[in-house]
């Protein structure tokens, strides 16, 4: 559907583009999402100037950073590898550059993102926590144009423009890092050879065929680099999609598309010696998608589809190179899963106030060979193993995913809504880190592990006032949780054939209340949100089977977001975070053994880390252009963290190097005030 | 475990701008259990059984000696009582013409504490197999830099037996003093990836110029001791390596008590939970001299 709403001002400045009613806060058969517009999320302040989609998610009311400086973060209370990121629908598996402190989204290339937190949409599954939907920007069919930015750390252009109609459209992204260039300073040979950077690509291609179809071709590629005299380390995503939509009727449209998307790393040691090692890992998906919506009356609206994913999952050799000892390669037991779902979903306006939908969809999920499953005994121990053949169906789990939404309007200006969503994941990640690396190992549900579900109720009273310039809401949520998977003590995630072992199962809990205030018009714009959540975990083999605080319970968050636009050439942007501190276990006691004093821990995750805050600024200013529809360029500067507080990114336990038989905790932080300047322009 | 040390390298650099304070945490204190650190090995000598209590994490003291404890061991055929030493209280050792036999085990029985001071006295168990004498064919000590500093390869020639899972314990000496004696400076690894091969001149471990008492000179004699130990008890060493470098939130996990062998008997549904360890392993060891290169 192609709706574009103009709102011009006297001076036209922007053309706001909308698929939404301006009270569809209110009056929508949605909730717990969020919708933020890439030109909310330039203004904010951010770290080292490179804008961020997901540090801008990060600050969404039931959303929490996992730690900082990360891309990674939690919703609701779930699980960093419970949020399907989809980029024009190919999933990212890791959407971090540098360890997390940049994001694979390059903000030019970015049109829209909604974070569904709940009630997802039919058509999705597979993450149990939430749904991050970004779309890439179609390129300016009118005119060839340009954008870019110069900062810091990086830089950035972008060109779009038409390819010989209107009717074709393309649009190129890029965008590199130069952290490294400065090493090349170094008369420190060491130094001077290390590489550390990262560079990101977006391209897109529309073409309009006819009134009744479209398609687009679009692609991210997307690689990190670290190498030095001893060791060399990659990581990077790539997806494809290729989509045709086409209308058979006004009453019925289809989109079609097909997928890739995939993950790798590779890590190698280059020393001196004979014991040198290379390791890759690499994982992709292809997926075909047939999606219809079917207006069968004005209050009536169906939507159905099929969706077909194949997943396959290496997870890697370990090849020693060069040495006198022929060392076999260690090969880690590969994965493969098909995944097939149906899926249909109806909307219907049951009466002026009350609008009601219902989704199901059912998926069957296979894991499948070629591969070597380790069977275990009620230990955990392995007994022994089965090979199977290419093809051959080593286990099928068939789930149903129901779907509930309804709201009410009491008035004009508000609304109640309520929500019940069974999500079920197949594919999560082996990761014991609270914060996430690029080592990522993603493992599916198989003969020794069982997809994970979720079962969500949600509900909600939304109000909006001064005539939609400002909206109001408050959710309610409680999630159900079975087969959560957490991992034994000491549990040796990387390198290992037999991961399954390592594996513990239990049920998990949600829930929490969410209040914001958003204001979307005007020179204030932004939002300020509360949060209680809680968070808990009961896993078998664990804590002594006990209860235990989940990684994100982080009961209160409170984000302020704004932006001031004082003028046509100035404006400000804030923003303040506040959240409880990450649940830990630490010492409760101490021995000596082996020469040295080492923990006796407390029980799982009984302590908290000093609770997080820091404000950021921004200013963004537009030096007069004197020519019009020639080069317009923009200066932002920003201060991260900007009363440097020092927030605890670790806590160690270590002895005192000036006394004997002293120990301290000692905490590790990141950044205090970092303040940077980027110049953006546009032609 | 190389690989982990190599991505804490990586990350170490990545992480430019990270910084440390001390901080003051307030930490709840816990009754008092049980330490037990003991080993014997295939070596003719004194070997000892050090008793110990827990103490607060911040107590900043010397950790609290148990003595008085009746302690005996056994190797499956004969039981003897350890003597605890006159002028290190909480030491028990065996007479010093005792050594351990391959593919006996070794069973330590601690009678007469009260570690938890509950007016009961309690009593603790632990065994542990000797596994068999691994020999070593020679060693040679080669220069190498690496992380940018100069190091010292020790390298050794020797037959990993074919056909079983083994797991070794590897400590360095230079001349005759141990410049591995704390937990966290020894070398473990299973041979999963040379099962009953013939290692060539295999890195066992390494001297480190950064350090003042391992730096070698031409003429040091370099010894490299071989323990062939048992599956559990590399996994209580790792597990103490893993707690004592800490952790951080990209790798590391969650913390997690350090594995025990040690059982309490006494009394019946008694709930302490005792730490450390009671091993027996065999020992092997090659010595050469640093020729400068």
């Amino acid at each position: 559907m192609d709706l574009e709403i103009k709102t011009a001002a006297i001076e036209m400045k922007e053309v706001v583009v909308s698929s939404h009613r301006k009270d569809a806060n209110v009056t929508m058969n949605r909730m717990s999402a969020q919708q933020v517009s890439i030109m909310t999320i330039r203004k904010m302040p951010a770290l080292m100037g490179e804008v961020d989609l997901l540090k801008a998610v990060q600050l969404l009311p039931g959303v929490v950073s996992a730690g900082e400086g990360t891309s990674s973060f939690s919703v609701r209370g779930g699980g960093i590898d419970q949020n399907l990121i989809v980029l024009d629908e190919a999933t990212i598996y890791n959407a971090s550059h540098m360890m997390g402190f940049f994001s694979v989204f390059n903000n030019d290339a970015i049109k829209n993102m909604t974070l569904y937190k709940g009630d997802i949409p039919a058509s999705y599954d597979g993450r149990l926590a939430s749904l991050l939907d970004i779309q890439m920007r179609d390129g300016n069919s009118k005119k060839f144009s340009g954008s870019g930015g110069i900062g810091l750390i990086s830089s950035r252009l972008t060109l779009e423009g038409p390819i010989g109609s209107e009717n074709t459209s393309f649009i190129v992204s890029a965008r590199r890092t130069y952290a490294d260039l400065f090493l090349k300073l170094s008369s420190d040979k060491d130094i001077n050879n290390n590489q550390l950077y990262f560079y990101d690509f977006n391209a897109k291609v529309n073409h309009r065929i006819d009134d009744n179809n479209r398609i687009f071709l679009s692609g991210y590629f997307g690689q990190d680099l670290f190498k030095n005299t001893d060791a060399g380390f990659n990581f990077g995503n790539a997806t494809v999609t290729g989509r045709w939509n086409h209308l058979f009727s006004p009453k019925l449209f289809s989109n079609y598309s097909l997928n890739y998307s995939r993950y790798n790393y590779g890590l190698e040691s280059s020393m001196n010696n004979e014991s040198n090692f290379n390791w890759k890992y690499n994982m992709q998906d292809v997926s075909l998608k047939a999606d219809f919506t079917y207006f069968i009356a004005p209050e009536n609206t169906m939507k159905f589809g099929y969706n077909a994913i194949l997943h396959n999952l290496k997870p890697g050799m370990i090849t020693s190179t060069g040495g006198a000892t022929s060392y076999d390669p260690y090969e880690l037991p590969g994965i493969n899963a098909f995944e097939h779902a149906l899926y249909v979903s109806d909307e219907y306006q049951v009466s002026k106030r009350l609008s009601v939908k219902a989704g199901l969809r059912l998926t069957a999920f296979s894991s499948i060979g070629s591969g070597t499953v380790y069977n275990y005994d009620n230990n955990y121990i392995s007994i022994d193993s089965t090979v199977y053949k290419t093809g051959e169906v080593i286990k099928t789990f068939y789930r149903l995913a129901p779907r509930l939404g309804v709201i009410y309007l009491l008035n004009e200006k508000s609304s109640v809504k309520a929500s019940y969503a069974r999500t079920n994941q197949f594919l999560q990640m082996a990761s014991n880190s609270t914060a996430g690396t690029p080592l990522d190992l993603w493992f599916t549900a198989g003969k020794n592990i069982q997809p994970q579900t979720c079962d969500q109720y949600a509900v909600g009273y939304f109000r909006n006032f001064l005539n939609n310039e400002l909206e109001g809401s408050v959710e309610l949520f409680y999630k159900n949780m079975q087969n959560t998977v957490d991992f034994r003590d000491h549990a040796q995630l990387l390198l290992n054939k037999k991961l399954d072992g390592e594996l513990r199962f239990g049920d998990s809990k949600a829930y929490g209340a969410e209040f914001q205030i958003q204001k979307n018009q005007g020179k204030l714009t932004g939002w300020i949100s509360y949060t209680y959540s809680r968070s808990e975990r009961t896993i078998q083999g664990v804590n002594n089977n006990e209860t235990y605080l989940a990684p994100y319970d982080r009961p209160n968050t409170f984000y302020v977001v704004g932006s001031y636009e004082l003028n046509k050439y100035l404006s400000f942007g804030a923003n303040f975070i506040y959240a409880t501190g990450q649940p830990v276990t630490y010492p409760i006691a101490r021995m000596e053994v082996g020469n040295v004093i080492l923990p006796v821990y407390s029980k799982r995750n009984e302590y908290r880390m000093p609770d997080y805050h820091r404000l950021d600024i921004s200013l963004t200013w537009k030096p007069l252009t004197k020519k019009k529809h020639s080069w317009s360029g923009e200066w932002n500067f920003s201060v991260y963290n900007v009363y440097g507080h020092k927030n605890a990114w670790a806590i160690n336990f270590v002895d005192d190097q000036e006394t004997a038989y002293k120990t301290k905790a000692e905490m590790t932080y990141l950044f205090t005030f970092v303040p940077s300047i980027t110049y953006n322009f546009k032609f | 475990m190389k690989i982990n040390k190599i991505l804490a390298g990586i990350i170490l650099a990545i992480l430019f701008s990270s910084c440390t304070t001390d901080i003051t945490l307030n930490l709840d204190g816990a009754t008092p259990e049980l330490v037990v650190e003991g080993v014997i090995t295939t070596d003719t000598m004194a070997h000892s059984i050090h008793l110990k209590k827990t103490s607060h994490y911040f107590s900043n003291l010397p950790a609290e000696a148990i003595s008085g404890a009746t302690v005996s061991l056994s190797d499956g055929l004969t039981t003897i009582t350890l003597l605890e030493a006159e002028l290190n209280k909480g030491i028990y050792r065996t007479p010093s013409n005792y050594y351990g036999v391959e593919g006996r085990t070794y069973t330590l029985t601690i009678d007469n504490v009260d570690v938890n001071i509950d007016g009961v006295n309690e009593r603790y168990s632990a065994s542990c197999p000797m596994s068999r004498i691994i020999p070593i064919d020679s060693i040679e000590v080669k220069k190498e830099r690496l992380f940018q500093n100069d190091m010292w390869a020790i390298k050794a020639w020797f037959q990993d037996p074919a056909g079983e899972s083994n797991y070794y314990l590897v400590r360095n000496y230079k001349n005759d003093s141990s410049v591995s004696d704390s937990i966290q400076e020894w070398g473990i690894t299973d041979n999963e990836f040379f099962k009953g091969k013939y290692l060539m001149g295999e890195t066992m471990m390494y001297f480190s110029s950064t350090k003042k008492d391992e730096k070698l000179q031409p003429g040091d004699k370099v010894t490299l001791e071989l323990c062939s130990i048992t599956k559990d008890y590399m996994g209580y060493v790792q597990e103490a390596q893993e707690e004592f470098m800490g952790r951080n939130p990209l790798f590391g996990g969650q913390p997690a008590n350090i594995r025990t062998n040690i059982k309490q008997l006494l009394p019946l549904k008694g709930k302490a939970i005792p730490h450390g360890y009671f091993a027996a392993y065999s020992v092997f060891r090659a010595n050469t001299i640093y020729n400068g290169l």
